[in-house]
């Protein structure tokens, strides 16, 4: 900001400064003092700077044609043959700024923005034949002319052709506009409008040193100093992430006027009577009718894509529903499964037992009835003892439901109470190695704790093992359980595959394991024995 | 009434065994499964079966059907923890001669009994 500020002050210095040497020489201290800024700011700047470089290039190229131009004309003392030194070095800078510029643009985009670049291509072409019509076309048709002059005064409007075609592809770029890219896109525009309007004014001798045109030159130095000089700078080079690109009307309405300029001008042309370029506009109509059928491809294509992207996301969303409804549909049924063996277990259990202490106490009944109190005693002591019995085995189907000392004392103390009543109850010798680790969230308990219950009902159910080997360890940042029987073992495959005969079992584990965001590993052969795995992190959900 | 008990669950049928002795009937055997109370029943030929329904292996609707199938059959009276109508109608149709609900008294069962041995022949 300060720079512009400043740079605003000298120049409105310069334009109201007296025509002669202060104004020939001030332009050069301008021009140089530019150039001088911006090669020690880039020479400190760590991002990328080749790109700059050859723009800074571009503007020492541009400065040297002033330069020597004034040079040769202070000694001189006369007017300057044309074409001079100073028109090839002035000609020069056109393609290496434009070269700059264009490595800029390729920085941003990484040079997948076909279809702006085709946009830019239409506005050029367009400008390209504006700027033959109106500028090139009448120099060319000199007869007074000699060749050299013609072919570098046909240059000096080709090289802003080629200029405005840059300007149009920084304009063009996808994205909201970055700060640094509207000063050199202001600048650009301002320097192309200045050289323009140069050619123009030298072409009809009205041109004047120190104006407002020399004013549009030094712009251009101001406004890319003032881009090397931006905080921003570095973004500049630093790849752009693309996103679909929407056609608004508006560039749309610029790329039809773009398009249908030839056509237009050839009709004012031939009404205002004036030479009718016909190979010229024809070509620039065949070469726009082309870009245009290119940028048609391309949209297609990418309606293509996006229909093909569209059917890959359908799919990949049906397939997640199917599974959603699947995982559903297995939940559903190993509740229901659940609740059978529920119900079977307070059938064999709690229910038998109570009715035979109902018989029991019948008989006590009886017995008193007939006055024999000994065996009423008898009855009464043998019904305390099997209600105390029947308590424990309620206990027991509560705590397979859901075992208090996970909530109270933690996991490893509901595996080891869990191991010992299993135990107890099979005969199987069960082994463990219990290490506490850090503390996990209860889900992640919970799913351990149903795994060793699972994994022991099938023992107990199927595997006809002599011994038990239950270890749960620190493993990571969570724990690793594993449980491995000594018994016939099965073939994993054909088990897992039997969801639909009712053997929810495995499934149910493997599935709660990895809903709480761990892994499953089930290892077993006929005659093998079984080991059962699964690692859970404590951040698991 | 002579009878033969079959029940899987077997301090159950100790515990009935002793009541219905208590009360007068004759137990002659207790069975702990379908197969055990046929070849029981070919042998003692009891007046009644007294079985549970819900059993591993054969089932007391098979073993009702298998023992109505014997040259000498036994009347069989269901006794089961469940309640459900369609397993009465089962039972009955596969021979019983009735179903009764575990946690009947005693004196009901035996009645049960002593009712089926009454029972004319179709």
């Amino acid at each position: 900001v300060w720079w512009l500020a400043g740079s605003a002050v000298v120049l409105l210095g310069y334009l109201l400064a007296p025509t002669g040497t202060v104004k020939t020489y001030g332009f050069l201290v301008i021009g140089f003092s530019c150039i001088a800024v911006s090669s020690a700011a880039l020479r400190r700047t760590r991002s990328l700077t080749g790109p700059w470089w050859w723009l800074l290039g571009g503007l020492a190229c541009l400065f040297g044609g002033d330069a020597i131009y004034t040079v040769l004309s202070v000694r001189g003392g006369t007017e300057l043959p044309f074409p001079s030194l100073a028109d090839a070095v002035y000609l020069l800078a056109y393609p290496v700024m434009a070269v700059g510029l264009l490595r800029l643009v390729r920085a941003r985009t990484g040079g997948s923005d076909r279809g702006n670049l085709v946009d830019a291509s239409i506005v050029t072409v367009s400008a390209g034949v504006l700027s033959w019509v109106f500028l090139m076309a009448p120099q060319a048709a000199d007869g007074e002319m000699s060749l050299p002059a013609k072919l570098v005064s046909l240059a000096y409007p080709l090289g802003d052709v080629l200029l405005l075609g840059v300007l149009a592809r920084l304009a063009l770029l996808p994205g909201r506009a970055h700060p640094v890219l509207r000063l050199l896109a202001v600048g650009l525009f301002v320097l192309v409008a200045a050289d323009t309007a140069y050619g123009v004014t030298v072409l009809s001798g009205t041109y004047s040193e120190g104006g407002l045109i020399d004013v549009g030159f030094l712009v251009w130095y101001v406004l890319v100093t003032a881009a090397v000089l931006h905080p921003q700078m570095g973004e500049l080079t630093q790849p752009l992430v693309l996103q679909h690109q929407r056609l608004s009307y508006l560039r749309l309405a610029a790329l039809t006027g773009a398009s249908l300029l030839p056509p237009v001008l050839l009709a004012v042309q031939s009404w205002r009577g004036a030479a009718l370029e016909v190979p010229v506009v024809v070509g620039a109509t065949i070469a726009l009718f082309l870009l245009v059928l290119i940028r048609m491809t391309g949209l297609v294509h990418e309606v293509d894509d996006a229909r093909r992207a569209l059917q890959a996301t359908l799919c990949e969303l049906q397939a997640a529903q199917a599974e959603r409804r699947g995982l559903l549909d297995r939940t559903l049924r190993a509740a229901e499964e659940e609740r059978k063996r529920l119900a079977a277990e307070l059938h064999d259990g709690p229910i038998q037992r109570l009715i035979g202490l109902g018989y029991c106490l019948d008989r006590a009944a009886i017995a008193l009835q007939r006055s024999d109190a000994e065996t009423a005693a008898r009855l009464v002591q043998t019904l305390q003892t099997e209600l105390s019995d029947e308590t424990r085995g309620l206990r027991r189907v509560m705590a397979s439901l859901r075992p208090p000392a996970l909530e109270q004392r933690g996991l490893l103390r509901a595996v080891q109470d869990h191991l010992t009543d299993f135990a107890a109850r099979t005969g199987v010798r069960v082994q463990t190695e219990l290490q506490a680790g850090q503390p996990v969230n209860p889900n992640v308990e919970t799913a351990l704790f149903r795994v060793v219950q699972e994994a022991t009902r099938n023992v107990e159910k199927h595997a006809r093992a002599s011994s038990l080997h239950v270890a749960l360890i620190p493993h990571q940042r969570g724990l690793r359980l594993q449980v491995s029987d000594d018994g016939c073992g099965f073939d994993p495959a054909a088990r897992l595959e039997s969801v639909d005969a009712g053997h929810y079992g495995l499934i149910g584990m493997r599935e709660r394991v990895e809903m709480a965001g761990g892994t499953w590993t089930l290892i077993s052969s006929p005659g093998g024995g079984t080991t059962v795995s699964a690692e859970l992190v404590e951040d698991s959900r | 009434v002579r009878v033969v008990l079959v029940d899987d669950d077997r301090l159950l049928a100790e515990h009935l065994r002793d009541l219905l002795v208590d009360l007068g009937a004759q137990v002659l055997s207790v069975a702990q499964g379908g197969d055990q109370a046929l070849a029981v029943a070919r042998l003692l030929t009891p007046d009644v079966v007294l079985t549970d329904l819900r059993m591993p292996g054969m089932d007391g609707i098979e073993l009702t059907r298998l023992l109505r199938a014997l040259p000498e059959p036994p009347e069989v009276v269901v006794l089961s923890a469940y309640e459900d109508a369609s397993l009465q109608t089962e039972a009955l149709d596969a021979g019983a001669a009735s179903y009764l609900v575990k946690g009947s008294t005693g004196t009901q069962v035996l009645a049960a009994l002593q009712a089926a041995t009454r029972r004319v022949p179709c």
